[in-house]
């Protein structure tokens, strides 16, 4: 387009740069004055006085949240409200809203305004390892002490409600407080204030009837079994609760976080278990048949004979340390991961850690002996005494074999006792041990040529695919259950990595083994192989763990679309 | 030691600690604290909400609602707390750009943007008369700027056509009332919400677009019946007395029928009607057309239910009716807004506390572009074709009343037509969106492409719209600038600066004088330094029109107020907070009597075919989405509360038939284009009715080119469309 000549046209003069300083000049302050209401008092107080109880609790009560579910209208004022007025970071949100209506025919919607329900027996307490969770004594609310979590998020899995929510640029967790210093202000909670309706009071509830009665005040639709940490939070209507009706996100698949560093613990720390048991097997069978003809000894890799440098106690201690390490990358503070032990009279997590530690010194222990055994045939001087009994390295080896069993039976109750229906079931146990069976078998037939355990093998894998796939059972189920979901996403958005999970372990955990047991391969061939078995299988169990992650639906406060 | 294993304390606890603080503020976060507060009206919808900004050195840190503010009495939705997002968005606009020859958007200062759109536009207009250049503008921006924006483009620039997004939402009210009421005069005021003991809600879902003004319906006292018109059993049906589904489009129907019943009954306020009103006989005789057979089988509402309606109308003491985008946008709005209308006229219920035909507004400054746009009406809610109007705008402002066009502007469709059809070439849009907003936004977008000058003026580079543009000026948003607005009552509020804009964006107060001076006409605005100068001068403009607001003495005046309502003549007269109209029964028309308009009822241009068996509905999905979300997908908290992407509401009857499973993919085509989506059953729509929410992409291109013949407002919510699967 033949333009006009742009430099024959009149200039904003200085004008330009007038008005460039002039819109960063701010005004507002000097030209309207301060705000007229200076008193330190909250000028809503008059709106939300009727929202709060007239009383401290007396024993036996404490505060809750009442929605009165005839006046929410879904505007969500309060997520935002409570946002703002609690400085939280970005996309940080202590309060949703969700939606109900009836899947069927019936023409019925309804909204649900939901925060932390500080519950009478919560569960984000009873899991917390480090006691970052405090009950308080008189109010009942459920404070979190931000500066006592080291963001093991345990609290995020333990909660039905989706309520601690996890800071990653802090590592640390936080959540809602009930607003406890408004309250302790006479001010309402930040949703309460908000609420254009009214429809979020604070009242007072008698703690020991909370969750005898769920229908009366926590049964809506959708929302998890109350039984479990006993929510204080009332929903009322005039209708009465409606248990028809479904969240308007029930039909949502979402697979849930990952949680990488634990995915890679928990086969690490299976097969270091795995390991210490089958040496601890093997090692008595030996000693038991020491005058007999030894097992396996023909197609012995690395044979057994003392007292060489004790490798295979190295290498399961090293299991165990790197499980130990890989745990501490799921710490938001690793720095404060001793704190772990705190919460060990209702944690299992705690349980778990402890046990850990347990097994890192008995493990330790026995490598210590065996290096003893093995510097003394080295440097003969130095008298064993005591430490060459073999009594006492058999018990070493006889407790670290227990710690394994306990830190399988505390890893694998760290999971059952959460409300994710795929977790909170005798079938994760079964799980862990067989992992534990597999990748610990693995690793030890590298090291011993145990011909035994390219037995052991193919029976475990076939039996743990068996369990792993009883999730599919429920594909077809009527209602969208947390096992549903779990289905569909190995069938559909996950089925890749399940069906690779599955030829892993097949190949790795049943074909070569059998392979190799049938004699076809031999010689220099068998440790590449061996490593090649272990290699398969450990990538098999940590796509089974991603997915035992992922597809461990948690419940949920309903959501919103 | 228990601090050693147990700490209660410590930086991460203080972070959210909080603490009392000042200006009635209650406490708040302790790093938060503010060192004055002040109260500005929000900018998205036309409640006109007060936030108090809490600031620190003249600069907002953080919001809430005001407590002392008419309206809202402490309560925002979330668009409202979360309105300082949008302000801190990485990708603000901070520099003008130019198109480079290689078509790509490049970095350019002030004065080469505003060269080239100058020497441009007037190349064309040089070439193509002045009727071959064109705005659409906004209702989002202050009265000020609206009025600087109109008076330059057509007294200053000497071009014609203007129109703003305001026809999209607003123009059916405003000519309605203008017909009925002789000015565009909503009557009420929010107190009303209060004082009714029957609501109407006409095509009005304000749970969810309105959640302030539902507020004000649950402060009302009288237990009221809660009567709910809507083909969708919305979160505001829900909580109805009585929720009528009838089907899309057919309210007009309805309405007629209520007043054929109201009349048979003799249920009506005879000397009401006697003395203030004008053509209630030829609309007696007219619903003699809607008996109740008649609108049973139109509505799909039941006689029992229609009767029972009627009833309720005549046994409430104070009824008030109010409507939006369900009746605004229809193939017959204007009607269907002067059948509820001639409802609260033959009922007698307008003027009197609690009553009155209320049209809910949608964007912030909507009434403000109603009066003072320049664009289909003259400033001052004049008429361009009236002389003597012109005379005095002449006078008032000082120019050649020959400046002043005696010719109306093309509306919004006409010139988005003239943008397809090459005779308008070149097109300058401010703080609007058309592509993701406008009917059939793919031709839009193919015409827009076509356009030898597309200038952009927006907050964002990157809107749709900005996209395409050849010059994109950086403007400063809501919160970064000084101005009025007024709300969907009438009532006048203050935008403050509370914030520094980004980089080298200005105001569209700054940018509009530099254009005008650039363009050779700033002589035009040079008393003008200040948007409060722009507005002492629309005050001299309002005397003796009905929105007189010449009693306002300044920004401080309405500052100190709490706002303050048109007509503001004098403090003595005008005084109360909250004032409503028409308490004498007389009218702004020359006779001072409410005019009854009617027309037969006529089906929409399209109906659902075998090819295209649903009626798609569009409307407001969440309270967390404002219009083509350019500005609230920017808060990541409002981000949380509406779903990533696009979802359909369809009957499960209907997914049934189609094998569809919940929340999967499928295409919703119209004639006019696709839109994927997420397959959302639910039995609140009704079978072979489908809803779309219109803030995602594509959702309003697939609704089509049909226009209420009065208002032009598009039809947004009635088309035909098919569900595919995939």
């Amino acid at each position: 387009m033949p333009a006009m000549s742009i430099d024959s046209l009149p200039t904003g003069g200085g004008l330009l740069a007038l008005f460039l300083s002039e819109q960063q000049s701010l005004t507002a302050v000097e030209r309207f004055s301060a705000y007229h209401d200076e008193s330190n008092g909250h000028g809503q107080e008059r709106y939300y006085r009727n929202l709060l109880p007239v009383r401290e609790p007396l024993p036996g009560e404490q505060f809750a949240f009442e929605v009165d579910l005839d006046r929410c209208s879904g505007c969500k004022a309060c997520v935002t409200a409570c946002h703002s007025l609690n400085g939280l970071d970005d996309d940080e949100t202590w309060r949703s809203v969700g939606l109900l209506h009836d899947p069927a025919q019936k023409r019925m919607q309804q909204t649900v305004t939901t925060a932390c329900h500080h519950c009478a027996d919560p569960a984000c307490a009873n899991g917390c390892p480090t006691l970052a969770y405090e009950k308080d004594p008189v109010t009942g609310i459920v404070k979190h002490l931000d500066d006592q979590c080291f963001g093991c998020q345990y609290c995020l899995l333990k909660c039905p409600y989706d309520v601690p929510q996890y800071s990653k640029k802090r590592g640390i967790v936080r959540k809602c407080d009930m607003c406890v210093g408004r309250l302790r202000a006479g001010e309402a909670p930040a949703c309460v204030q908000a609420c254009p309706t009214q429809a979020i009071r604070i009242v007072l509830v008698e703690t020991k009837t909370i969750g005898l009665d769920p229908d009366k005040s926590f049964g809506l639709a959708g929302t998890p079994d109350p039984a479990y940490t006993k929510p204080t939070t009332r929903y009322v209507s005039k209708h009465g609760l409606q248990p028809a009706l479904q969240p308007v996100d029930a039909h949502q698949i979402r697979p849930e976080h990952a949680h990488m560093p634990l995915v890679f613990m928990l086969v690490a720390s299976q097969m270091a278990a795995g390991f210490w048991i089958f040496h601890a097997l093997r090692t008595m069978t030996r000693f038991v048949g020491a005058s007999g003809p030894s097992t396996g000894s023909g197609t012995a890799l690395t044979p057994l004979q003392h007292p060489e440098f004790p490798i295979t106690e190295s290498i399961g201690l090293a299991l165990v340390f790197l499980s130990l390490g890989l745990s501490l990358l799921h710490l938001g503070r690793p720095m404060l991961a001793w704190k772990a032990f705190l919460g060990w009279r209702r944690s299992w997590l705690s349980r778990e850690v402890i046990a850990f530690g347990g097994l890192a010194g008995t493990a330790s222990l026995t490598l210590l002996l065996s290096l003893i055994k093995w510097f003394n045939s080295v440097f003969p001087p130095i008298d064993p005494g005591l430490f060459s009994k073999p009594a006492l390295a058999l018990s070493c080896l006889a407790g670290t074999s227990l710690m394994c069993l306990a830190v399988l039976y505390a890893s694998a109750m760290v999971y059952r006792d959460t409300p994710r229906p795929l977790w909170a079931t005798r079938l994760t146990l079964w799980r862990f041990s067989l992992s534990a069976i597999l990748c610990g078998g693995a690793v030890y037939f590298i090291l011993t040529g145990w011909k035994l355990i390219l037995f052991i093998l193919p029976v475990t894998l076939l039996v743990k695919l068996a369990l792993e796939a009883r999730v599919l059972n429920h594909r077809e189920d009527d209602d969208p259950n947390p096992l549903w979901k779990a289905a569909q996403l190995i069938t559909n958005q996950l089925g890749r990595i399940w069906r690779l999970r599955v030829t892993l372990g097949l190949i790795g955990g049943a074909g070569l083994p059998l392979l190799m047991a049938s004699g076809i391969v031999s010689g220099s061939g068998l440790a590449i192989w061996a490593l090649f078995i272990t290699l398969l299988i450990a990538a098999g169990e940590l796509l089974e763990r991603y997915l035992f992650f992922t597809t461990g639906i948690a419940p949920r406060m309903p959501g919103g679309r | 030691m228990v601090d050693f294993f147990r700490r209660f304390d410590g930086p991460l606890t203080r972070e959210l600690v909080r603490s009392p603080g000042n200006f009635g503020l209650g406490q708040i976060p302790e790093r938060l604290q503010p060192d004055g507060a002040t109260t500005l009206v929000c900018g998205y919808c036309s409640t006109g909400c007060g936030l108090k900004a809490h600031l620190r050195n003249g600069e907002a840190i953080n919001l809430s609602a005001d407590t002392n503010y008419p309206v809202n009495m402490g309560m925002a939705c979330p668009k409202g707390w979360e309105a300082l997002a949008p302000l801190e968005a990485s990708d603000r606009a901070t520099a003008p750009m130019l198109r480079n020859g290689r078509g790509t958007l490049e970095t350019a200062t002030w004065d080469s943007a505003i060269k080239t759109f100058v020497s441009r536009f007037k190349d064309i207009m040089e070439k193509h008369g002045p009727e071959s250049v064109a705005f659409l503008s906004t209702g989002q921006i202050p009265t000020e700027e609206m009025f600087m924006l109109g008076t330059l483009f057509k007294f200053g620039m000497g071009a014609l056509h203007a129109d703003a997004n305001t026809r999209q939402c607003m123009a059916t009210a405003h000519v309605a009332y203008k017909q009925a009421f002789g000015f565009d005069s909503p009557p009420f005021t929010y107190k009303d919400f209060e004082l009714s003991d029957v609501l109407v809600f006409v095509g009005a879902n304000p749970c969810i677009a309105h959640p302030i003004l539902w507020e004000r319906v649950m402060m009302n006292k009288n237990n009221p019946k809660i009567l709910v018109v809507d083909p969708r059993l919305t979160e505001t049906a829900m909580t109805a007395t009585q929720h009528y589904a009838i089907q899309p489009k057919s309210d007009l129907t309805l309405l007629y029928g209520l007043a054929h019943i109201l009349i048979r009954e003799n249920w009506i306020d005879r000397d009401f009607i006697d003395s203030h009103v004008t053509g209630y006989e030829s609309f007696a005789k007219h619903v003699q057309d809607y008996p109740p057979d008649v609108v049973t089988r139109t509505t799909g509402i039941s006689h029992a239910d229609l009767e029972r309606f009627a009833r309720m109308i005549h046994e409430g003491k104070s009824v008030s009716f109010w409507w939006t985008m369900g009746v605004n946008q229809s193939h017959e709005a204007v009607r269907t807004a002067q059948a509820i209308i001639n409802l609260a006229l033959i009922t007698g219920n307008i003027g009197k506390p609690g009553t009155g035909a209320n049209s809910i507004t949608g964007q912030v400054n909507a009434m403000g572009s109603r009066l003072f746009s320049n664009t289909t009406s003259m400033v001052g809610g004049r008429d361009f074709l009236d002389a003597q109007h012109r005379q005095d705008v002449a006078n008032i402002m000082g120019i050649d009343v020959a400046k002043i066009p005696a010719k109306n502007s093309m509306a919004y469709d006409q010139i988005v037509e003239g943008v397809c059809n090459g005779t308008i070439k070149g097109l300058w849009v401010i703080a609007t969106n058309p592509i993701a907003s406008w009917v059939e936004g793919e031709k839009l977008k193919a015409g827009m492409e076509k356009l030898e000058c597309l200038m952009v003026q927006d907050m964002y580079a990157n809107t749709d719209t900005a996209r395409l543009a050849h010059i994109v000026l950086p403007a400063a948003g809501w919160g970064e600038k000084e101005g009025t607005v007024i709300n969907s009552e009438r009532r006048i509020g203050l935008f403050k600066k509370i914030a520094r804009a980004p980089g080298q964006a200005l105001t569209d107060f700054y940018i509009l004088r530099l254009i005008a001076e650039y363009w050779g006409c700033g002589d035009m605005f040079e008393n003008l330094h200040s948007p409060e100068d722009v507005f002492q001068l629309m005050k001299k403009l309002s005397v003796g029109r009905p929105c007189d607001f010449s009693g306002i003495r300044d920004y401080i005046h309405i500052n100190e107020k709490g706002g303050i309502q048109w007509p503001y003549r004098d403090v003595s007269a005008d005084e109360a907070q909250e004032r409503r109209l028409f308490a004498d029964g007389r009218f702004f028309t020359a006779d001072g009597k409410a005019r009854m308009l009617f027309d037969p009822v006529r089906p929409p241009a399209e109906k659902a075919t075998p090819e295209f068996p649903f009626v798609l509905l569009t409307g407001r999905g969440s309270s967390a989405q404002w219009h083509t979300n350019t500005r609230t997908g920017k808060s990541a908290v409002l981000r949380k509360l509406y779903p990533k992407e696009c979802y359909v509401e369809i009957h499960p009857s209907d997914a049934g038939r189609l094998r569809l499973a919940p929340e999967e993919w499928v295409t919703v085509r119209t004639r006019r284009g696709i839109v994927k989506a997420r397959a959302f059953f639910a039995a609140t729509v009704q079978p072979g009715q489908i809803f779309l929410p219109m803030h995602y992409d594509g959702v309003n291109g697939l609704t089509q080119s049909e226009f209420d013949p009065y208002s032009r407002q598009p039809s947004y919510k009635h088309c035909a469309a098919r569900v595919e699967k995939g």
